[in-house]
């Protein structure tokens, strides 16, 4: 039992023993447990102070506005720990380790200041250099809304069913006591109906979260030159079966147009290369599917450009299809220079 | 004012061809500038332009500006973005300034919070100034226009457009996008920019 | 009235450049007294064009008022040179299009004023169009988890 389930840890320089699932699924559950505490909580108070049965420190006061600080305090941070442990699920310490030792030693401004200056409405890249990578030069950041809808999601799905779970014990005393009010009893099932979905939903963003793990790309130098070639590490990790798994290089314009109250934004793929695929296969847990592959960048390719209204990204997306899940597209933003200036540089 | 340039590869249905102020308004029968600026005096100067999204209000204001001015009026224009929903700071320290002779244009009025209408309509009426503005529904000034674009009116506009360069947009394309964009002439003009897009790409 | 004429002539009637090259240009005023004119505007910009609203940029930009020229005269033949920049290049994209020229604007009396543009093409970026599909290029090395270690 000693071995099973342990109270505390021992921690040997980076690493530490004891399962980091377990590790992962216990922080998640203590911050879990806050964001409930505090939803719960609030929902008692507004239920409570909406019915008009609130006792005298739950009554619009000093006491009222702190115990609503605290209890708001407590959704806020548990809701961070709960997505933060979320989203660092795959990741190993080693690895946080090694990307944390390289960063120190890297000069980070110096390249992207120089682009800045050099080519004008050139994207600067220094948030694309600013985190190495293990295995090649670079780690490329991820555009996804993901953190944010599984945050929004959670913070829907606690708060709302801690609503209904509130009033719905109300309209049950009022039903045990045979004064059943049929109005909030009514009200009571409309929340549950929604309450169910939230929870569907909240589930499906924490499966995809968890179930497909994160991708990780890097690459072997940037900014990108025209007709030349890089090497590009592509590495996926999770628990499921790939229909199939594509790497592309995609060129993508973007137009802004505001007129009165109209803002509308369209984008339109004008370059998309299928740099890596497969087929058919599996990834377990613990494992990482690993893919080294090259990005030839065509010679005659257009460049980024950043201006106030329009835009040309170049990106290396990743494309998951998976048995049992959504198409999973995440993209890695990279900077090209203009392929003419390539050529007379040393 | 157009520029004269040595070059006319351009998409005819680029923002830059079709914003308002590049497209002059085509007034129904019965309806001018002059007309619109009669109906406004005799409105004491206030009004509202109706009409739904893409139906050429902003157009048609751009294009009565000129009327407007020669009439004596000094302009004071605000546009309204989308969730826009208090008076542009700007307006109201500006306000002070207003005479009788100014006449407030609010583009996209329909944004405002009816506290900041309310707020618009009172500092109006201390300056004892005109107020002209446009909205998707009536709220509640004289209506000088209530604007809709017949189909023969969005063919003139494309056929202007297509003025001077190869003729790859036919009048049954617009029919077609007039069948599902309606009236929405902005929504229109941008399926026919991409419609020249597909077709510039064989 | 005759409207007043402006004419630009790129050097050697080159139309397409390099980053980094020079460019040389003349131009010219007719059709219009001397003394009408007021001032001249000489710019090389580029801008955007297409589905989203428009923007410019000026990479040379000069104005001259009679006293900055001999005999006054503004309507004269005229030259400039500037290097080009190595961005924006020109481009013909499906939303987005970048184009360079170099704009000549004369301010005439009574607040009138005329402007011609002479385009001209930066670098040698393809016209880009709308993909669906990707295009393929070959796979290379692969680790999946049932070959590593």
């Amino acid at each position: 039992m000693a071995r099973t389930f342990r109270l505390w840890e021992k921690k040997r320089g980076d690493r530490r023993t004891g399962s980091p699932l377990v590790g992962g699924l216990g922080e998640a559950l203590f911050f879990g447990v806050l964001f409930l505490l505090g939803s719960v909580s609030s929902a008692y108070l507004i239920a409570a102070h909406g019915l008009g049965a609130a006792p005298p420190l739950r009554q619009p006061g000093f006491g009222f506005w702190l115990m609503v600080l605290v209890v708001v305090s407590f959704m806020l941070i548990g809701g961070s720990g709960v997505v933060y442990t979320v989203l660092q699920v795959g990741t190993s310490a080693e690895r946080r380790s090694a990307l944390a030792r390289r960063a120190a030693q890297f000069d980070l401004l110096s390249d992207a200041l120089l682009v800045r200056r050099a080519y004008p409405t050139i994207p600067p890249d220094a948030n694309l250099t600013n985190s190495p990578g293990v295995r090649l030069a670079y780690r490329l950041p991820v555009t996804h809304a993901g953190p944010w809808v599984l945050f929004v999601s959670t913070a829907f799905f606690l708060v709302w069913n801690s609503i209904a779970v509130v009033l719905g014990m109300v309209a049950l005393r009022g039903h045990l006591a045979a004064r059943p009010d049929w109005y909030l009893s009514v009200f009571v099932l409309a929340l549950a109906a929604i309450g169910v979905w939230a929870t569907y939903f909240f589930v499906h963003q924490v499966l995809r979260h968890t179930g497909i793990g994160p991708t990780t790309v890097e690459i072997s130098d940037h900014p990108l030159w025209p007709g030349r070639t890089y090497d590009l590490y592509v590495s996926q990790t999770g628990r499921f079966h790939i229909r199939s798994f594509e790497v592309l290089l995609v060129c993508e314009e973007e137009a802004t147009y505001r007129q009165g109250t109209d803002l509308r934004t369209e984008r339109c793929r004008v370059h998309a290369q299928e740099l890596y695929r497969r087929e058919e296969f599996r990834i377990e847990p613990g494992d990482a599917f690993e893919v080294e592959c090259r990005l030839p960048v065509p010679a005659l390719a257009m460049h980024s450009l950043q201006t106030h209204h329009n835009a040309v990204h170049w990106m290396v997306l990743v494309r998951n299809d998976a048995a049992s899940w959504p198409l999973i597209e995440r993209s890695f933003p990279v900077v090209v220079l203009p392929g003419e200036v390539a050529e007379v540089r040393p | 004012m157009h520029p004269r340039t040595s070059s006319s590869a351009t998409n005819p249905f680029s923002t830059s061809r079709v914003r308002p102020g590049r497209l002059a308004y085509r007034f129904p029968a019965g309806l001018s500038a002059e007309e619109l600026t009669a109906r406004l005096a005799r409105h004491a100067w206030r009004g509202q332009i109706i009409g739904p999204h893409g139906a050429g209000k902003t157009t048609l204001l751009h294009t009565w500006l000129p009327t407007l001015c020669a009439a004596g009026r000094r302009v004071s224009w605000w546009t309204l973005h989308a969730g826009q929903r208090q008076l542009p700071r700007d307006l109201v320290t500006q306000a002070a300034g207003w005479e009788p002779a100014t006449l407030v244009v609010v583009d996209g009025y329909e944004q405002l919070r009816w506290l900041d209408r309310w707020r618009l309509a009172w500092l109006c009426r201390r300056a004892r100034c005109g107020l002209v503005i446009t909205a998707h529904r009536p709220a509640g000034w004289p209506t000088l226009a209530e604007l809709s674009t017949p189909a023969e009116t969005v063919q003139g506009l494309v056929a202007e457009l297509l003025a001077g360069v190869p003729h790859q947009i036919t009048s049954a394309d617009v029919s077609a996008q007039l069948a599902v964009h309606g009236s929405d002439v902005r929504e229109l003009f941008f399926a026919l920019y991409d419609l020249y897009e597909q077709r510039r790409c064989g | 009235m005759i409207e007043p004429l402006i004419s630009i002539r790129l050097e050697g009637g080159q139309r397409q450049f390099r980053p980094g090259e020079q460019l040389r240009c003349e131009y010219q005023l007719d059709a219009v007294d001397p003394a009408d004119v007021q001032s001249v505007e000489a710019s090389v910009l580029w801008h955007t064009e297409g589905k989203g609203d428009e923007d410019l940029g000026v990479h040379f930009f000069e104005r001259l008022v009679p006293s900055d020229v001999e005999g006054e005269d503004l309507c004269a033949l005229r030259r400039l040179a500037t290097v080009l920049p190595k961005s924006p290049l020109t481009y013909a994209g499906v939303l987005v299009k970048v184009r360079w020229c170099v704009r000549i604007r004369a301010f005439l009396r009574r607040g009138k004023e005329v402007f011609f543009e002479q385009s001209f093409v930066l670098g040698d970026v393809p016209p880009a169009r709308s993909v669906c599909a990707p295009v393929s290029t070959a796979p290379e090395r692969t680790h999946a988890p049932e070959d590593q270690f």
